[in-house]
């Protein structure tokens, strides 16, 4: 289903009156998935990743074709599961990183079974 | 009917190893590295095998009330068939090898036959590296991949990609000195087009594998077997000559 898209961006002061016409209609798909076939879509389970804006029962979309680089939000299988982590350096070393102080970081070199599986590329959350 | 040397076109046969084993283990982290099996509709028995399973001497086909017992006690994961996943993660393949290639022929759901270009007087091992690569960071799955000038050489080089430990699931039959050890490692009832009654025939023959069904006479072929098995003789010469 196409959604109209109203505006470019939201003011979040004032509406602007101008704004009355729509002018193209939105697929999120096109518009948020450029790899339709190498992108996955995953339920967070948890609040690890907060501060980052990631919460509990979040959508998240992952491009598995995009190779991760330091700063990403990756999801991770480490030890038989999966995880979403931010990868991080820190020193010359790469560790995944949660984005809550409770819980704890994951240097590569420590674990031997953690894999990259996809990039994090939106994170889709409902207000209701 | 080309001969082989006015063509630089290759044509390569890719299929996904243990598929829908590797689709489950693909989106199931618990799942990697350990043994599992699918089982039919209904859960009837085993349809696919993932290699840890293999490895653990699981048949295919094996009712699955017979297994059960040992399944448990080997620690085996089970699980019904979930055709939409299958399905979808086969969509996914093909349309990502379509990038890879000038034309694809989608066989089964988890094989395919692509054309390529040869750069002249090269092996496509660096190609096939770069498609199984990217398969398998996108899908999670390993792919097997027989390279041969048309379609009978490719599956010829596809099962040798399988069987040779050190091929690292790529087989390029065009550039190679010793084809003819290669080709007697194929029994002739593996040669795709060869059913049972002409296996037979030819085993009486005394044609026991690829090497000597290319070599056989050309006219006894004919006679027995028509256009078809002279097409196929000439295809595993190295000729293009379906459609």
């Amino acid at each position: 289903m196409k959604i109209p898209l109203l505006s470019d961006s939201i003011s979040a002061g004032f509406p602007s009156p101008a704004d009355d016409y729509t002018e193209e209609n939105i697929d999120l798909n096109e518009h948020l998935i450029s790899n339709p076939f190498s992108t996955f879509f995953l339920r967070v389970k948890g609040d690890s990743m907060i501060n980052s804006g990631i919460k509990d029962k979040d959508l998240v979309i992952v491009d598995k074709s995009l190779t991760a680089k330091p700063g990403n939000i990756i999801i991770a299988m480490i030890d038989g599961e999966f995880t979403i982590k931010r990868l991080s350096i820190k020193n010359n070393e790469l560790y995944l990183k949660a984005e809550n102080h409770n819980y704890p970081d994951f240097n590569f070199k420590n674990h031997i079974d953690i894999q990259i599986w996809g990039v994090v590329i939106y994170s889709i959350h409902s207000y209701l | 009917m080309k001969s082989k040397n006015s063509s630089n076109k290759a044509t390569a046969l890719i299929d996904a190893n243990n598929f829908y084993a590797s689709c489950e283990q693909s989106i199931n982290p618990y799942l990697r590295n350990k043994p599992v099996v699918i089982l039919s509709n209904n859960d009837g028995c085993i349809i696919a095998r993932s290699p840890e399973a293999r490895a653990l001497k699981i048949k295919m086909g094996t009712p699955y009330f017979k297994a059960k017992e040992s399944l448990n006690r080997l620690g085996v994961a089970v699980l019904s068939s979930n055709y939409s996943l299958y399905g979808d993660m086969s969509k996914r393949l093909m349309n990502l090898l379509k990038d890879f290639s000038e034309e694809i022929e989608i066989y089964s759901i988890d094989e395919a036959f692509v054309s390529i270009i040869r750069p002249k007087d090269k092996n496509l091992n660096p190609w096939a590296r770069k498609v199984r690569c990217l398969i398998y960071q996108n899908l999670g799955i390993t792919l097997t991949i027989g390279i041969g000038e048309n379609k009978v050489r490719a599956k010829i080089a596809n099962k040798l990609a399988k069987n040779i430990d050190h091929s690292a699931g790529i087989f390029d039959l065009v550039r190679i000195y010793n084809e003819n050890d290669y080709l007697r490692k194929i029994s002739v009832d593996k040669i795709w087009g060869i059913g049972k009654q002409t296996s037979n025939w030819l085993e009486g023959k005394g044609i026991k594998n690829a090497k000597e069904l290319r070599d056989m006479d050309e006219n006894e072929i004919t006679k027995k077997l028509g256009i078809i098995g002279k097409r196929l003789q000439l295809e595993l010469k190295g000729n293009e000559c379906l459609k």
